[in-house]
């Protein structure tokens, strides 16, 4: 989206897909938090979709080494780009894109459930991690700090989780209860079912860049351990997402670790 | 019938053949008048009303309803479904696309109400001064503006500079315009031949961009790029809103403030008249030229 990406966007689309791409991620085991992990996820995905090579490289201090301050980004020959939307909009420079075949409508119909899942499962996410106390104290602030010597990790988790706060009171999430929160993601999973209506991806049978989307945030949410598990049994209740979820797995990520 | 007078909802004064001029207002008023709830709209324009609601709030008999999103809660169980005749698919779609238009046009309207300087300065600050009264003119227009600020901030943390922030936003604003053209296409409203949530949703946000006249307001052009979305409004004007008058209540005043340049002089010389005299006498006075016996 800024300004910087739109001239890498340009300037990229002349040369091939580099062998080198990376994408730094914070440390998967002990310091990732669900909405970071999701997005990582999601471009992940993306990328496998496409077919195209990367490597993953997990650096403590992504989020900061980011150009837009948030993870993941992606650094292909001399241009690094950052969040899903913006290496979607690299990728396709260089030709290469998965919605080809859709039509305008599609194409509408695919950024208003994007939209749908930025705005309402990324920012619950952040809210169960940041908002609810039980969450915080055992899970986020032990993984956020984990990487900042003692002094440090007190005063970062504060600074931190103070942002995150102001964020969620401009979106006006922060003075929902919890149980609002759980409603609302359980709306969006039940409109994202409907939309799938039993078919293999969200249009037909090819994946794009909304079925790499959903796969990151559902399948981190299914997978991650946290003190309250209503996210995962939220999402539980949609036996067609989890299929999609669990098929999107088999198709990309299960290959790689055979060979 | 005693049961129904009982509906009152609150809202901000509305003007410029708008209903409102605060977007979740708009939503409030249209959704009841689309879904013909019996009513009555007062607005906050007295010191009771503003001391004791907020904007929109529906109150039923004792029961307050804050939020476009809960009254709309409250009226289904009533039975004042607007939404009744849809398919699940087109609720999934009603969700998705409201999100859309949420997350991707509430932050240029709020930019444009209140962060951009000059926008604020001539026209929103100054309406709603005069719309609200005395002492609540000043804390929600604070609150306003504090909200604006703390969105734009939260959305763009990297980015101080506002005219590239407007661009951004600008950009996403085209993204969101042409993806509603291309939904809304040749039809009436978004599902059929009457209007549903979504297109309250939509309605509420595209109304102020086009019909309020700010200083600076370059979305007016980019709306302007699909005239389908343009018809649309004013469709759901002429169906729903066909006597608002176009003229402005508050326009006089505006008027008096934009070439209110010798007003403002007028009261710096008299401040400054004063203060000089009240110097010199004071200097005077004390270096004893004028004695306190004379005086």
């Amino acid at each position: 989206m800024p300004l910087i990406d739109k001239i890498s966007v340009e300037l990229g689309a002349q040369e091939p897909w580099p062998k080198d791409v990376k994408l730094y991620q914070p440390y998967e085991v002990e310091q990732i938090l669900l909405p970071d992990n999701a997005n990582c996820l999601a471009v992940q995905a993306f990328l496998k979709m496409c077919h195209l090579d990367f490597q993953v490289e997990p650096r403590p201090n992504a989020e900061a080494m980011s150009p837009t301050l948030k993870v993941p980004f992606i650094k292909a020959g001399r241009f690094v780009t950052a969040e899903l939307e913006g290496i979607v909009q690299f990728v396709n420079g260089k030709g290469i894109s998965l919605t080809d075949k859709l039509d305008n409508e599609q194409k509408a119909d695919m950024r208003a459930y994007m939209s749908l899942i930025h705005s309402v499962i990324e920012v619950a996410e952040l809210y169960i991690c940041w908002v609810d106390k039980e969450t915080y104290n055992e899970v986020t602030s032990i993984r956020n700090g984990s990487i900042y010597p003692w002094p440090l990790n007190y005063i970062q988790n504060f600074a931190k989780r103070n942002q995150v706060i102001k964020k969620l009171k401009a979106l006006e999430w922060y003075n929902k209860s919890i149980e609002e929160v759980f409603q609302e993601v359980e709306n969006c999973c039940e409109a994202l079912s409907i939309r799938l209506d039993g078919k293999n991806y969200f249009f037909e049978d090819n994946p794009t860049e909304l079925d790499a989307l959903v796969f990151g945030h559902l399948f981190t949410i299914l997978t991650t351990p946290l003190p309250k598990s209503d996210l995962a049994n939220i999402v539980r209740q949609h036996p067609q997402l989890i299929n999609l979820v669990q098929r999107i797995e088999k198709e990309y990520f299960k290959k790689e670790t055979r060979h | 019938m005693s049961v129904q007078e009982k509906f009152q909802l609150y809202v901000y004064d509305g003007d410029y053949s708008l209903p409102s001029l605060d977007v979740e207002c708009i939503k409030s008023i249209l959704y009841t008048v689309v879904a013909d709830v019996p009513v009555q709209v007062r607005i906050l324009n007295n010191v009771k009303h503003c001391a004791f609601y907020s904007a929109p709030t529906f109150v039923h008999k004792n029961l307050l309803f804050k939020s476009f999103s809960e009254t709309v809660l409250y009226l289904r169980t009533l039975n004042y479904n607007i939404d009744s005749n849809l398919s699940p698919k087109q609720c999934s779609e009603t969700l998705a696309v409201s999100n859309l238009v949420q997350s991707k046009l509430k932050p240029v309207i709020e930019f444009v109400y209140w962060v951009d300087q000059r926008n604020c300065d001539e026209f929103t600050n100054v309406w709603f001064m005069k719309a609200l009264p005395l002492p609540f003119n000043f804390i929600h227009t604070g609150k306003f503006k504090q909200k604006a600020r703390d969105l734009i901030e939260t959305l763009y943390p990297t980015e101080t500079n506002l005219d590239l922030i407007k661009e951004y936003l600008n950009r996403t604003a085209t993204d969101c315009l042409s993806i509603l053209s291309t939904r809304l296409g040749a039809s009436d409203y978004f599902f059929g031949l009457t209007p549903t949530t979504l297109d309250i949703v939509v309605y509420a946000h595209l109304a102020p961009l086009i019909k309020l006249p700010f200083p600076s307001n370059e979305i007016n052009n980019i709306i302007s790029m699909w005239p389908n979305l343009a018809t649309f409004i004013k469709r759901i004007d002429a169906a729903y809103f066909p006597d608002l008058p176009k003229h402005s209540k508050y326009l006089k005043e505006r008027e008096r403030t934009t070439t209110s340049d010798d007003d403002v002089s007028y009261i710096a010389i008299l401040i400054l008249t004063v203060s000089a005299t009240s110097l010199v006498l004071g200097f005077a006075f004390s270096r004893g030229i004028i004695s306190s016996k004379v005086l």
